[in-house]
């Protein structure tokens, strides 16, 4: 089944192209990485799938309808994170979720025990304190909570580790996966957060310039070809600084870090082994470890 | 519990000081203006008595005074209160909770959340219209006060429920159209700019009016009548209009500005 789906999705601001001819398809039941840098229509597309922006060309389907003329009974089953959470400054956390939480099919008491329940697991103080004098990560975790109590079939978040701390984006990774666990929803979550992000999503988008420059599981995007390019080198001690100098005079081989005795290398040259063109250079060479790359290093090597 | 929660974010956004201020402001003027209007009547009737408490005394207790004085407490305590409280109090309250919305954030999720627009134009209205009212009710109170302790049967003589009831409902009215015509315009400044100005414009027309006519008037049935049939075929449109123009995008766009 299909949760989200673009076809040919055109975004224009005035005569800014911000999401250019995007078509993708987002399963249900998985969680999906947007990825990219500031600028590159991500929140764009976020809106678009809300059904906040409507569309210059192009269509946008969540769950089959219109994006931007969804009906209440499937805007019921969808939640959303914003980079920036805001709520009623003057009321309480359970307040502001009661409120929230309103023209939803949940009861006071289920708003209660979830919010008692989830904020034990993030970590969050239960307290009559104003949401006003919360602190950045405390209201990110209470936005969190809003989206979770309505028990979404479809999360959207932007930015959901914004302002939390190393433990509470444990909890949050946890939490969220034993959420997507129990539901089987699908999720969209946009962040710059690489390391996390690769931890929840199992599936991802890469945008550049509004436009998909790939999309699907990580090591389909990644295939052979970046798998391959970085390898670690354990050098013998005292080896190091001859090694360094001779693998800079050898084609196909740039020294990408250098940390004690592990030099890491991509090597790109295809006219032979690694380890025989090592060989031929009789270079001090103990151990050879091809590095597997995750998001952040294919992020980096591909500038999306 | 749903309305109950709406209500009490609407409490907690109200200043209560500012309130009560407004409240006694007003009531002290519209006092002040029922005093003014009980000296002209005994001008009028030609009497000459020593000190205010004596003269509403005797006013009150004239079977021919009586219902006049209870019209007049009427028409300013309820009436004259009801139109400003709502030009005032209820109005700017119905319009400003749309900025209020938007700064709290409430507004961003609202049109992500399965909540109908036109319903909560309605509720806010609604909420500007139970603060004219609440408001209107207790300067009332306050103003006839003295008048009931001196002579309770004033309550019951000049009365005019049907009047109050087609006051109550202009109220009511007008709260929903200007607030639905914010909506419609997507929040625009220029809706309150341009009832801020009417206001001010009405205020200089109906100044010398007022002077002119006196406060111890009744408006006709019909009059009435007719005014609230318009105004509910108004309010009908404004209201529909509100789902058919509302723009997400524009108000989304509004948010980056």
């Amino acid at each position: 089944m299909i949760a989200v789906e673009t076809q040919e999705l055109v975004k224009t601001f005035k005569r800014h192209t911000v999401l250019d001819r995007v078509s993708l398809k987002i399963h249900a039941g998985k969680t999906y990485g947007l990825i990219g840098n500031n600028g590159v229509g991500k929140t764009t597309l976020i809106r678009c799938v809300l059904g906040l922006l409507k569309p210059t060309s192009g269509n946008i389907s969540v769950f089959g309808e219109n994006a931007y003329t969804l009906s209440d009974t499937l805007k019921q089953k969808i939640a959303v994170t914003y980079d920036s959470p805001m709520f009623v400054p003057g009321m309480s956390a359970l307040d502001n979720l009661l409120y929230f939480c309103m023209p939803y099919a949940v009861s006071k008491n289920e708003v209660q025990t979830r919010y008692q329940q989830y904020a034990s697991t993030l970590q969050l103080k239960v307290t009559d304190q104003r949401v006003g004098e919360y602190s950045l990560g405390m209201r990110q975790k209470l936005s969190i909570i809003r989206s979770l109590i309505t028990e979404p079939t479809l999360l959207v978040m932007d930015e959901p580790f914004n302002g939390l701390d190393p433990t509470s984006k444990l909890a949050l990774k946890k939490v969220l996966k034993d959420y997507q666990q129990t539901t089987n929803c699908t999720a969209l979550v946009s962040s710059h957060d690489l390391t996390n992000l690769q931890e929840l999503a199992n599936q991802y988008i890469f945008l550049k310039d509004g436009v998909v420059a790939a999309a699907g599981q990580l090591n389909e995007i990644l295939g052979d070809r970046v798998q391959s390019d970085l390898y670690k080198l354990t050098i013998e001690a005292g080896g190091i600084q001859h090694t360094c100098e001779a693998i800079k005079d050898i084609q196909g081989i740039v020294i990408v870090e250098q940390r004690e005795n592990v030099i890491t290398i991509r090597y790109t040259s295809h006219s032979g082994s690694l380890f025989q063109l090592l060989s031929e250079h009789r270079l001090p060479v103990l151990e050879i470890q091809g590095v597997h790359t995750g998001l952040e290093d294919l992020f980096a090597l591909e500038d999306y | 519990m749903r309305t109950c929660t709406l209500l009490k974010k609407e409490l907690r956004s109200t200043d209560l000081k500012r309130t009560l201020a407004v409240l006694l402001l007003l009531t002290v003027m519209l006092g002040v203006i029922v005093i003014g209007q009980i000296g002209q009547m005994e001008k009028s009737k030609g009497l000459e008595i020593e000190g205010l408490i004596p003269l509403v005394v005797h006013l009150l207790q004239d079977k021919n005074s009586c219902p006049e004085v209870a019209k007049l407490l009427f028409n300013i305590g309820m009436g004259l209160s009801i139109i400003v409280y709502s030009a005032y109090i209820g109005l700017p309250y119905a319009l400003s909770s749309y900025e209020r919305i938007k700064v709290d954030g409430t507004l961003h999720h609202l049109m992500v959340m399965p909540v109908s627009i036109r319903k909560t134009v309605i509720k806010y209205a609604m909420f500007g219209f139970l603060k004219t009212m609440v408001m209107a009710t207790c300067t009332f109170f306050l103003l006839s006060l003295p008048f009931v302790l001196i002579n309770p049967r004033i309550l019951f003589i000049g009365t005019q429920y049907i009047s109050l009831l087609g006051l109550l409902l202009i109220s009511l009215l007008s709260i929903v159209i200007v607030t639905s015509l914010l909506w419609i315009f997507n929040g625009s400044k220029l809706v309150m700019s341009v009832y801020r100005w009417s206001l001010l414009g009405l205020l200089i027309v109906l100044m010398p009016m007022v002077k002119q006519i006196g406060f111890a008037i009744s408006i006709p049935i019909e009059v009435l009548l007719g005014a609230v049939l318009v105004l509910l075929l108004l309010a009908f449109t404004c209201v529909y209009s509100v789902g058919r123009y509302f723009d997400k995008e524009k108000v989304m766009l509004s948010f980056s500005k």
